[in-house]
């Protein structure tokens, strides 16, 4: 049990205290661990504040401090030096919001997630242009390409990674996964633009993926040495 | 009763021979005249020759000078890129911080050159139709230019965690709402058109909301020569418009598509101008009967009510829409100045 209590994480986001949230969660995670504290506190308030959202019961600022602590203690976590990152155990993950697009904070809390779950996250940034993601996925081996966007322009933008999977060959190899706002908003999007999948929040990206990887036919090729 | 007695009419809540009506056609002019959309949006005698074929095919009662909030971005330093159909748009927001966006000198509504050409429409627009129809030019709210500065969530960011930057921010596009008001008034505009986002509970808590987003707008409002319409800015403005009702030369709200325009009147009061709300980007899904059925809906609902003007909300209309949707609006409307 927390002393840190659920309805006070949600009070503290809602008032938009994000230095209050965070202290009370670092000082919680002394006395609890982080897995223990990020699965049983920050996820579930997590999943009330999008349900809020959804139902319009918060604002999108409030929204944004949700994922701002998120981020933030996640950070905490990973330089903490005990969390599972980087082992590739997993497989590689390519990460970037498509070509145009500029909303960061939303890729950042999912890159967080999946390298919590032991994936190896390659992150390409804002604005990538689809050439980019696939050249990078093939470089490093990976096995899925997850493109982020926020609007519904930037985000017909995506087509074009599916395209040049296509193109060249790679659609048994590699994934692509899609997320941000405006699927939650057009879930019809993700078999438009030709993605295999969608997470409706950054926590269940994780299992998303780890069902596209389980959907491969082919192996990813191995990454390069070095 | 000619267009402007007819929105008189309105304004002052008198009865009207027909409901008044406008569609935001800033860019399907140009598929109208056939007019390639980088000479339409950079030459103000292009632009008019678009709404001309508009307004010859619409007879409305309010027409529009560009919207086009990319130019107030670019006037800051932000590169502009044309799209295919579509006004230009701001790509990458220029600036990461709000301290960098601080450091770029107010520009000069008249020395600018994407400024200069949404006066040079605004004049161009008066010439042509001053004084016959009401001449409305969009304005972005002091309280959203900096999105297109430096992005939503570094906007957001300076909202929530730094209200001093923020404050400094909005302060520097209060001062360019101002100028460009003063402009718009000077060139020739009845009523400006305020889309705000950044000001609705949905995307702004209500600390925020209180102190710094209301009082920036009520300045800017209180600066402007002429009426203006608080605009919903892609949101919905039921439930909030008491919020905005004492915002000075308030004009009227443009109601989203999502708003219930019964709803609103209740909400905004008897003597409030009420504007909407078929969905723009909808006309080419809703076809020719889809849009008959929407507006007379839409006169049924709100049959009697002295203060409601007919407006496209939402964006533009897409460019691949049928002229003949936009013809069937007109014909819905004077079909009922008989009935």
């Amino acid at each position: 049990m927390f002393e840190y209590q659920e309805i006070e994480l949600l009070d503290d986001i809602l008032a938009g205290n994000l230095d209050g949230a965070v202290a009370k969660l670092r000082k919680e995670a002394e006395r609890s661990g982080y897995p223990e504290l990020i699965h049983g506190l920050v996820e579930p308030v997590l999943r009330r504040a999008g349900e809020m959202w959804g139902e319009s019961k918060i604002s999108l600022a409030q929204s944004y401090v949700a994922g701002k602590v998120t981020e933030l203690l996640l950070d905490e976590y990973l330089k903490s030096g005990s969390a599972p990152v980087g082992d590739g155990s997993r497989g590689v993950i390519i990460m970037g919001n498509i070509e145009d697009d500029f909303h960061v904070l939303g890729r950042r809390m999912v890159i967080a997630f999946l390298r919590l779950h032991g994936w190896q996250v390659v992150d390409l940034g804002n604005d990538v242009p689809a050439a980019d993601f696939v050249d990078a996925a093939v470089r490093h081996g990976a096995c899925i390409i997850g493109v982020s966007a926020m609007m519904l322009t930037t985000a017909l933008n995506i087509k074009a990674v599916r395209v040049e999977l296509d193109r060249r060959n790679l659609g048994d190899s590699i994934k692509l996964a899609v997320g941000g706002a405006i699927f939650r908003l057009r879930p019809d999007l993700v078999q438009e633009l030709g993605a295999d999948g969608t997470a409706d929040s950054a926590m269940e990206a994780p299992q998303l993926m780890e069902r596209l990887a389980e959907g491969l036919s082919k192996k990813p090729a191995a990454a390069p040495a070095g | 009763m000619t267009h402007m007695e007819r929105i008189g009419a309105t304004l002052a809540g008198q009865e009207r021979d027909r409901v008044p009506y406008g569609l935001v056609t800033s860019v399907f002019g140009a598929r109208l005249a056939d007019l390639p959309l980088a000479d339409y949006f950079s030459q103000p005698e292009l632009y008019v020759r678009g709404q001309r074929a508009a307004v010859a095919l619409l007879d409305p009662d309010v027409v529009f000078t560009p919207f086009l909030f990319a130019y107030h971005a670019a006037a800051f330093g932000a590169p502009v890129g044309a799209q295919p159909q579509a006004a230009p748009n701001v790509g990458k927001p220029p600036y990461s911080t709000v301290a960098a966006a601080l450091e770029v000198p107010l520009p000069d509504p008249y020395k600018d050159a994407g400024l200069g050409y949404l006066l040079g429409a605004a004049r161009a627009m008066a010439a042509e139709y001053g004084g016959q129809r009401l001449l409305v030019a969009p304005l972005i709210a002091p309280v959203d230019l900096p999105i297109l500065l430096i992005g939503m969530e570094n906007w957001l960011d300076a909202l929530l965690f730094d209200k001093a930057a923020a404050a400094a921010l909005a302060e520097k596009c209060l001062e360019h709402f101002r100028g460009m008001a003063e402009a718009y008034a000077a060139a020739g505009v009845n009523m400006l058109s305020c889309p705000v986002m950044m000001a609705n509970p949905e995307l702004l808590d209500m600390d925020n909301l209180r102190k710094l987003a209301l009082p920036i707008l009520h300045q800017a409002f209180a600066f402007s020569p002429v009426p203006l319409v608080f605009h919903h800015g892609g949101n919905r403005l039921s439930g909030s418009l008491s919020l905005y009702t004492n915002l000075p030369n308030l004009a009227g709200f443009l109601l989203s598509p999502q708003d219930s325009l019964d709803a609103a009147r209740k909400e905004a009061g008897p003597d409030c101008l009420l504007l909407g709300n078929i969905s723009g980007p909808h006309f080419d899904a809703y076809g020719v009967d889809g849009v008959q059925r929407q507006v007379e809906a839409l006169l049924h609902s709100m049959r009697g009510d002295q203060r409601w003007m007919l407006c496209s909300s939402g964006a533009e209309l897409p460019w691949r829409t049928d002229p003949a949707v936009l013809e069937a609006v007109k014909q819905v409307i004077a079909r009922s100045a008989y009935e």
